[in-house]
């Protein structure tokens, strides 16, 4: 009972806390890049101008090598439009 | 519905076509310079901010703009799989541009339509 | 990564932080909305710190010396999904908040399970 209540008041200290213990955790481990990305990264640089034409490489990777990535965030836009319109249809009527 | 003031309704007047051009300039050149598709698309969708600001009545449809999104997501989807995937490795170096002029078209205009969907849905539907 | 004065990535995981304390500490719904956009931009400014230096250019052209364009090109799209999210997020809350008139997640909740 004791320890609910003192819980309850001190909910959140004790968060942050526990937040600036995960925040230390995470900035103590050692960073380092996967070698596959680097392989991609020499892959890409040497060969986008040759397979797509295009001098922006942002543009050659999201029309071209990943065109999936592009299709599927276009339709989810296109969903959460859809979404936003019919939340907010039944508003109107009642 | 209260008017606007007359300052902002003839500044934002005069800057209307040049966002439209700013919008379309970062579209086409979207595969040479920085920007492409959603940038412009976000640029463009300005201009219906400014639409509501200058004139104040609504008179955009909301459906028809849907609709004009939907039609694009299709064009946008056959013209990727003739492309990417049906063609791939065939397409001779010089269409290339034009593929990628035209995605980045399409792909602006359907995030420019969904965009003033979602701002127009909020400030005539949703501030009541 | 580790350029200049300050850290993109140490920046990044102090902001992943603070929404995450965001969402579990706070009861108010558009404060819960407004950590989502900070973790999208900790999650954005991480990935854009992958493999980053300061001595790179922008990715366009044929330069040797070029930041890596995967990570921005991910991020590109991620940055459209926060504004859907966001915005679905929003309305979904006004919708509530005209049922309820509330917005506390715990009252709400409360007041759903009166409700039934």
């Amino acid at each position: 009972m004791k320890i609910t209540r003192l819980i309850a008041r001190h909910r959140r200290k004790m968060i942050a806390t526990w937040l600036v213990i995960v925040f230390a955790l995470m900035a103590s481990l050692p960073l380092q890049s996967h070698p596959g990305s680097q392989e991609l990264y020499h892959y890409i640089t040497a060969n986008f101008m040759e397979d797509t034409q295009a001098a922006n490489a942002v543009t050659a990777i999201y029309l071209d090598y990943r065109m999936f990535d592009t299709l599927f965030e276009t339709l989810l836009l296109l969903v959460s439009v859809i979404g936003i319109i019919y939340f907010s249809a039944h508003e109107g009527d009642s | 519905m209260e008017k606007h003031s007359k300052l902002l309704r003839v500044t934002m007047g005069a800057i209307y076509p040049f966002i439209i051009i700013f919008g379309l300039y970062v579209i086409f050149n979207g595969h040479t310079t920085p920007g492409g598709g959603f940038q412009g698309g976000a640029i463009l969708s300005a201009v219906f901010i400014v639409q509501y600001f200058t004139t104040y009545q609504k008179t955009t449809s909301l459906q028809l703009l849907n609709k004009i999104e939907k039609i694009l997501y299709l064009a946008l989807v056959l013209v990727a799989i003739l492309f990417v995937f049906e063609l791939r490795g065939s397409v001779p170096d010089m269409f290339k541009p034009y593929y990628l002029v035209t995605m980045n078209t399409l792909i602006g205009i359907k995030v420019a339509c969904g965009l003033s969907i979602i701002f127009y849905r909020f400030v005539l539907f949703e501030s009541r | 990564m580790n350029s200049g004065f300050l850290d993109g990535t140490l920046v990044a995981l102090a902001l992943f932080a603070i929404g995450v304390y965001g969402l579990l500490a706070r009861h108010n719904i558009i404060k819960t909305i407004m950590s989502f956009g900070i973790v999208q931009a900790a999650i954005i400014l991480f990935f854009l710190n992958i493999n980053y230096t300061l001595t790179l250019s922008p990715p366009i052209g044929d330069g040797s010396n070029m930041a890596d364009p995967f990570p921005q090109a991910l991020m590109i799209t991620a940055i459209v999904i926060g504004v859907a999210v966001t915005a679905v997020g929003l309305t979904m809350f006004m919708s509530l908040y005209h049922h309820y008139g509330s917005t506390n997640w715990v009252k709400i909740q409360k007041m759903r399970k009166e409700r039934k």
